[in-house]
This record gives structure tokens, sequence and C-alpha cells, in this order.
């Protein structure tokens, strides 16, 4: 009893990280309407681990896109780390992208003419970062994925598994407030899906807050919590009993 | 900062198409060439223009009559009236036969075309004849009418086959009639200047004036005179005097031309502004052509790089930063266009002075403006901005989620 109080006080110390109120987004398409999010409510804190599961077409997509301020509320309101995200200019939006927000695609989404030591640059050129702090921020990044040494390879000479990890170095340069990341492990096999799984742990561990968008069970039961997702409304929003640990293999296992 | 990475990503991505790029330049490369090419060809030849008509006295003013088909009505007596003008230091004129007149040569059976020219004795005063062997024309040979003749070295070997034929006759054929003329002079022809190609130089013989005159059967007239002044500054005005003095002696209305060097010089630098305005305007039009293809270009990368800009967007790229990183990439095509055209349009103009003048008498070499190269390379960049930034900005507008879906 004394020991659930302790750990409930110790959760509302956590600062609420994001908070979405009532959230609503309408597509128009000339006369036609669709409401791909139909009032939305939830708050992740600091430190948090939460999945988005769903099937395709129930608006996860849409909802880390808002989110991940690369697109616009039409109703409600969206605050992220105390800043209510709804009616800012285009700059302040990059900024926030820029500083705030770690965003992984399905599809890496890395510059294919770059290296990936560049593309782990990329944010810190944006935050006007000079070019050694890069370096260096870039190849501590690359290493906390285990790819030190694969810094000056291009996107087309790595593996899949390779390239999510570098998307997920690069999201990590400008120590963002929260990682979002929609379907990471949808164009990966199941090795490289735990070994991404097992990044995140090991940054939730390490005190950052993610916001997963999966369909896959396997995914899901890593993370602390899972929000459910049915024609553009939460159904069910749960803590998760038994997070099961992944396990990273040693970096010089991986292809 | 973000600045250089703009410069230096946008050199990289011009730098990975290079078919592509350079074929977008190739419309900015010829504007800018051959706006160099003409400009520095035009200078070299103003210059060597210049230097020839400097050689010439500057005090002279040509007076002839403004039509000059038909008999001329000037004649002798118009001579001394102008003399007696003020600011006139002397009077001299020079008359042409038809350059139907042969000269017999040193083989019986071969004679030489060309025209005998008729000189006044102070000729050599204002244009500067001299003599290489005998004298010159005098005032006696004018008097009498003397069948005399001076010649150059190059008619002296081919009818005798020697330089200095002072003192020996040559005979001339033509609608004048057969002349016998003692030679009594030969004269120094200078190389390589407009000088050169002047009717004294190119004639068979040089006569008195009087003698040819008669000969025509017009003893009275001249074709032209040229009358040299004590002060060219007044030349204006010098020769405004002499055709109102020759209008009221022949009671026409504006029957007679009296032109000042001066007044040619001016008249040559208005027709090479006037040609310069032309291959401008010609360059503009090639330059704005050539501006639309790299328009057309850059749409075409704002497109196929869609995700990019996406992707770039998603990370923090502001509007701006990405609005430069496509001008950037705009002017590094037409800046490049632009150096390229310099260089070629350099070279072409050395290339073309340099075989012109192996058939030129004028020596004409290629001048190189700084200025124009400055404007070249300032029209480069600004064309590269004007054209660029519509694409930029379509590239800046793009919407993160969109251009992330785009394949
Ligand atoms: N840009 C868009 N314009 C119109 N409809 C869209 C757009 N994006 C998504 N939708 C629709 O919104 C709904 C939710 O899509 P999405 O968020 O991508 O789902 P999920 O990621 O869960 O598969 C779908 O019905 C989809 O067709
Ligand atoms: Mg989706």
């Amino acid at each position: 009893m004394n020991e659930l109080k302790n750990k409930e006080t110790e959760t509302s110390n956590l600062k609420t990280m994001l908070e979405v109120k009532n959230l609503r987004k309408i597509y128009k398409n000339g006369h036609l309407e669709l409401e791909a999010l139909k009032g939305i409510n939830f708050t992740v804190k600091e430190k948090e681990f939460v999945s988005i599961m769903g099937k395709s077409g129930s608006g996860k997509s849409t909802l880390m896109n808002i989110l991940g301020c690369l697109d616009t509320i039409s109703h409600g309101e969206y605050i992220l780390d105390g800043e209510n995200v709804a009616g800012l200019s285009q700059n302040r939006l990059a900024h926030i992208r820029n500083k705030k927000i770690g965003f992984i695609f399905q599809s890496f989404n890395l510059l294919p003419k770059l290296t990936a030591q560049q593309n782990v640059e990329l944010p810190m050129v944006y935050a006007g970062v000079n070019k050694s702090k890069r370096r260096e921020a870039a190849m501590y990044a690359l290493s906390r994925v285990g790819l030190s040494d694969r810094g000056h390879h291009r996107p087309n000479e790595l593996s899949g598994g390779q390239r999510q990890r570098v998307a997920i170095a690069r999201s990590l340069v400008n120590s963002p407030a929260i990682l979002l990341a929609d379907e990471p492990t949808g164009n990966l096999d199941s090795r490289s899906t735990e070994d991404v799984i097992a990044i995140f742990q090991q940054l939730n561990n390490e005190g950052a807050t993610i916001i997963i968008v999966t369909h896959e069970p396997e995914v899901s039961e890593h993370t602390k919590r899972i929000i459910t997702f049915k024609d553009g409304q939460i159904v069910s929003n749960v803590n998760v009993e038994n997070q099961i640990i992944a396990v990273q293999r040693n970096p010089n296992d991986i292809e | 900062m973000q600045f250089l990475e703009s410069i230096s990503s946008a050199v990289k991505s011009v730098l990975s198409h290079k078919m592509r790029s350079f074929l977008t330049m190739l419309g900015i490369i010829i504007g800018i060439s051959s706006v160099i090419m003409i400009t520095s060809i035009g200078d070299g030849v103003y210059n060597a223009i210049h230097n020839e008509i400097a050689t010439f006295n500057m005090s002279t003013i040509q007076v002839f009559p403004r039509n000059v088909f038909g008999p001329s009505i000037l004649t002798y007596n118009d001579m001394d009236a102008i003399q007696n003008l003020p600011n006139v230091n002397n009077v001299t004129t020079m008359i042409e036969s038809n350059s139907n007149q042969r000269i017999q040569l040193r083989n019986p059976l071969e004679t030489r075309r060309g025209s005998i020219t008729g000189l006044d004795h102070n000729y050599h005063i204002i244009e500067n004849i001299n003599m290489l062997y005998g004298r010159f024309i005098s005032e006696n040979d004018i008097n009498n009418m003397a069948r005399v003749a001076v010649i150059r070295p190059e008619i002296s070997i081919q009818v005798f086959g020697f330089v200095n034929s002072v003192g020996r006759t040559i005979y001339i054929e033509g609608n004048l009639g057969r002349l016998a003329l003692t030679v009594v002079g030969i004269i120094d022809v200078p190389l390589d200047t407009i000088a050169a190609q002047s009717p004294p130089s190119m004639a068979l013989a040089l006569v008195p004036a009087t003698t040819l005159s008669s000969l025509r059967n017009t003893p009275n007239n001249i074709d032209a005179m040229m009358v040299s002044m004590d002060n060219p500054i007044f030349a204006t005005e010098t020769a405004e005097q002499i055709t109102r003095l020759l209008n009221i002696r022949h009671n026409r209305e504006d029957g007679f031309a009296a032109l000042s060097m001066t007044e040619v010089m001016d008249f040559i630098e208005i027709i090479f502004v006037g040609v310069t305005a032309f291959i401008t305007f010609v360059a503009g039009i090639s330059l704005f052509v050539g501006g639309v293809g790299v328009m057309n270009i850059m749409m075409v990368t704002v497109t196929e790089r869609t995700r990019e800009i996406g992707i770039r967007k998603s990370l923090g790229a502001t509007g701006v930063l990405i609005r430069l990183q496509f001008v950037f990439e705009s002017i590094v095509i037409t800046l490049i266009g632009g150096i390229l055209g310099i260089i070629f349009g350099i070279g072409s103009a050395l290339a073309l002075t340099i075989a012109v003048s192996h058939f030129s008498p004028m020596e004409i070499i290629a001048t190189v403006d700084v200025t124009a190269i400055i404007i070249a390379v300032v029209s480069s960049i600004l064309i590269g901005v004007i054209f660029g930034v519509y694409p930029a900005g379509k590239a800046a507008n793009l919407d993160p989620v969109d251009s992330l879906r785009y394949e």
C-alpha cells in the first residue's frame, strides 16, 4: 500500500512531455472530408515508453505526423514540453522539429548521397553546431547504436537494420525531448527488429521518452504502455504488466 | 555557417549531374561568351582604328562635294579662296583617274592596272610623305602641268628591275591617252597602316594635280581638298566656314561636306556605341532564354528532390534555408556558366583577331576589358538569383508531410 503510494507520487513528479486534448484531424479533398482523428486525449510523461497499436488506416501515422510537428491540427490542443504547438509559425515549427523531436520513419528517410556520418550530422547543421562538435556528437551517436565503424558508408551500402540504426542515431543528436517512431521495424526482419527494440529500451533506460507506432505485438510487448487505436479513436490505454527486455546482440555480431 | 553549408551542398549537387548542369549552362555560356567576344574584338578594332587615326594629322579637314557622282564642281580657285579663311594653314588637293590605267612593265608583253593620283605640291606637308630618292612634286611642276611622276619602289622594281629609277621614263596608257612621265622621286611607302591603303600609296604613279586635271579635260576642277588648320580646337567652326564659303561661291544650299578628323573620330565612336548596344541587347535576349532554361531545370530538380526536401524539413531545415540552398544551386549553375563563357569568349576573340591580323593591314589585338568581365560575373549571379527564386520558393513552401510521402 505504502509502496504503491510512493510509486504514484514518483510518477506524478515526472514532467509532462506531451499532452493532447480533444485532438481532431480532418482531411479535406475537394468536397470530401475524412476525419482521421476523432477527438484524441492522452498524456505522455518523461521517461515513458509508449507504443501505439491499431489496424492500418486507424490514424496512427496521422497522429505521429501531428506529434512530430510535420502536420497541423484541425481542432483541439497539442502541448509539447509546455508549449502549445497549434498556430505556431513555420519557422518556430522547424525549430521544434530540430530541437525537441527525434523522428524515426518506417522507410528510414536517409539522404542517399550523404554518408551515415553526414546523415547523422544533418540535424546539427540546422541547429548551427560547428563542424568539430558535429563530428564528435555524430560519432558518439553512431557508437550508441553500434555503428562506430560504418560512418563512412552510404545508405545503399548498409542493411535495412543498419540504416534504421543510423536514423535512430540521427534522431538523438540534438538531445530531443521525445523520440517518435512510426513503424520503425515495419521494413525489418525479426533479427534487426530485435536490435532496434533493444536500442529503444536502452535509450529509455537512460531516460529518453519514446512513442513508437507498431502493429506487431512482439514490438509493443517491449514497451511500458500500449495505446490502441480504432477508426481514429483511442479504444484502450493500458500499462504493460511484464515488459519484456530485449537483448541487443554484440555490435560485432551485427551484419 | 549554415550558409557555407548550403553553398558547398549546392556545388556538390550541381557537380553530381555534370552533363545536365552543362546543358543547362549552355544558354548562359553562349550569351556571356558572345558579349565578351564582341566587346573584346570591338575594343581591339576600336583601338586599332584609333591608333591609325592618331597617325593622321588631327588638324586636317577633308572637303568634297556631296554629290560624288559626275564631274566635280570644286576648282583650284576654291582652294585659293579657302586658303584666305581664318585658322586655315594650308590647302592641298588630291584627284584620281579611273583605275583602268595600264603601266608598261619590264617584260614588253606585261602591263599592270591601276589608277593615277594627282597631288598638290604641298600634299606631303599635310600627309607626311617621305622620299627614298629624288624629290616630291614641286610648285613648278604644278604651274607647268609637268609630265613627271613620283612612284613607289614596288612599281620601280616591276618596271625597271631596281628601286632608284629617278630620271627614267614610265609609260601609262588608258582613257587619258598614252602618257610618258619622267620619274622625279621614289616615295617611302608606310607598311601595315591604313595610310598604306590610301590612294597615294596604291596608285601606279603620283603626278602633279594640274597635269591630271588638264588630261581629264576639266583643267580647273579638283575632286577633293584637304585643309590643315592652325588650331584644331576650332575644327568645327572652320569646317562650317569652309562649307558656307563654298555654298556661296557655287550658289548651293548644301553642296559640300567638310569633315574634320575629330568629327570622323566622333562618328566612329557613335558607331561603336551603337554596335555595342545592339550586341548587348542580343546577348540580353540570349541570357534571358538561358535563364528560363535554368529555371526550367530548377523546377525539375525541385520536383525530383521533393522527398529530400521533406526529409530536410523533418530534421528542422527552415524554409529560408531550403530556399537558400536552391537559389545557391541556381547561382552555381549560372556562375559556372558565366565563367566558362568568359573563358570561351576571350579565347575565341584572341583566336579570331589573330586569324584576321594575318589578312588585314591593321594589327587588331583583342582587348579584354575588366569592366566587361565584372559585368559578366555580376549578371551571371543575377540571372541565377532571378531565375532561381521561383523554383526555390516552391521548394521552401512544400508541405513536409506531402513531400515525405512523395515517391
Ligand atoms: N493526406 C491525406 N489525405 C487524405 N486522407 C488521408 C491522408 N493521410 C491519411 N489519410 C487517411 O486518414 C486515415 C488514417 O491514415 P493513417 O494515419 O495513415 O493510418 P495508419 O498510419 O494508422 O495506417 C486513412 O483513412 C487514410 O486514408
Ligand atoms: Mg501508418
